[in-house]
């Protein structure tokens, strides 16, 4: 008897993939929009010598520094700044104490403002945004060399 | 019934080893290359304001993304690129920023925008690498133990647009598929 010889010769055994998948991702970060916009600056008129003090009242002084925040519309905002600046007479190098005081008001009307307590202190941008802050300062006259200082005064804002 | 069969299977043998010649069969399988797909790079838009309105990634920017797909040089492809409507806020927020895609592909053996070819729509059919002398005449020769094709890799750059609205911040993503086979 003769036997069925079968021969299934295989060429070629290959495990491909003729197809593919893949995935990019997109990414963006949102942050929230806010700007200050400075409308005046500290102005502590002429100084008499004979006084022993100055003091820039943030609530009524014409001469308060006055900085307008824009930004989302009715958004609570953090406000820090530095209370005390230590500023040096560009000749003589001779310190100069500043205190800095700020009052806020989501209206641009100094009269009704209010003196930020804490630092940093909480506040809500009015319906359009925005928000006003009046800076004042003090600071003693006594011993002071005449000559003009130097010193910096920063304020910082962010969305709480 | 299941019985029955393997009755006539059975007789079926008998007749043949009675009747008893060799044969030979030959058995040949094409299998196409093998196509390989990958992220270089995701598409990231970085930083940008609340309500800054329409922000773009262009073609050659730092922050598109890119595909690479390698396979058969002497193959067409088929891509499809299936992006989302929006990206969505990856916290509690249900803010979305809607996102327009655009993509391109360089298909001349180099990673390099400046050879990409713009596509419309989201599909794009191409020679995985350009042939010079233009189309191919003859089907590509099938791979086997005696003809290996040389492998050449594409590459597919993703760009777009969103526009961000007044929406809250946040970080926000999406996921472009990108699928591709031999055509």
């Amino acid at each position: 008897m003769k036997n069925l010889i079968l021969f299934v010769l295989l060429n070629s055994i290959i495990l491909a993939q003729n197809s593919s998948d893949v995935k990019v991702n997109i990414q963006a970060t949102v942050v929230d929009y806010i700007e200050m916009i400075t409308l005046a600056d500290i102005d502590v008129g002429t100084v008499i010598p004979s006084d022993e003090f100055l003091r820039l009242d943030p609530l009524s002084d014409q001469g308060a520094g006055i900085i307008a925040l824009q930004g989302r519309q009715n958004a609570s905002v953090q406000v820090s700044f530095s209370a005390q600046v230590e500023m040096v007479n560009v000749i003589t190098d001779h310190a100069l104490t500043v205190n800095y005081a700020v009052a806020g008001n989501g209206d641009n009307d100094q009269a009704a403002a209010s003196l930020l307590i804490s630092n940093p202190a909480t506040v809500q941008l009015n319906s359009s945004g925005e928000y006003y802050l009046w800076i004042g300062c003090e600071f003693s006259l006594i011993g002071l060399v005449p000559g003009q200082y130097d010193g910096d005064f920063s304020i910082e804002v962010d969305y709480n | 019934m299941k019985r029955k069969s393997t009755l006539y299977l059975k007789a079926a043998i008998l007749l043949i080893s009675v009747l008893g010649y060799g044969q030979t069969i030959q058995f040949s399988v094409h299998v196409a290359s093998s196509l390989d797909a990958s992220k270089d790079q995701d598409m990231d838009f970085a930083t940008v304001v609340s309500g800054s309105g329409l922000q773009e990634i262009n073609l050659g920017d730092a922050g598109m993304g890119v595909f690479a797909i390698t396979g058969n040089e002497e193959m067409d492809v088929i891509v499809t690129l299936t992006p989302p409507a929006n990206l969505t806020h990856t916290g509690a927020s249900s803010d979305v920023i809607p996102f327009t895609l655009n993509f391109a592909y360089a298909n001349k053996g180099v990673n390099d925008v400046n050879q990409a070819v713009t596509v419309i729509g989201s599909t794009a059919r191409f020679q995985l690498k350009e042939r010079v002398s233009g189309p191919a005449g003859a089907p590509p020769t099938p791979p086997s133990s005696a003809y290996t094709p040389n492998q050449a890799t594409a590459y597919i750059y993703i760009f777009g647009s969103m526009n961000v609205g007044v929406i809250d911040a946040g970080s926000y993503s999406g996921t472009v598929d990108l699928s591709v086979t031999y055509d």
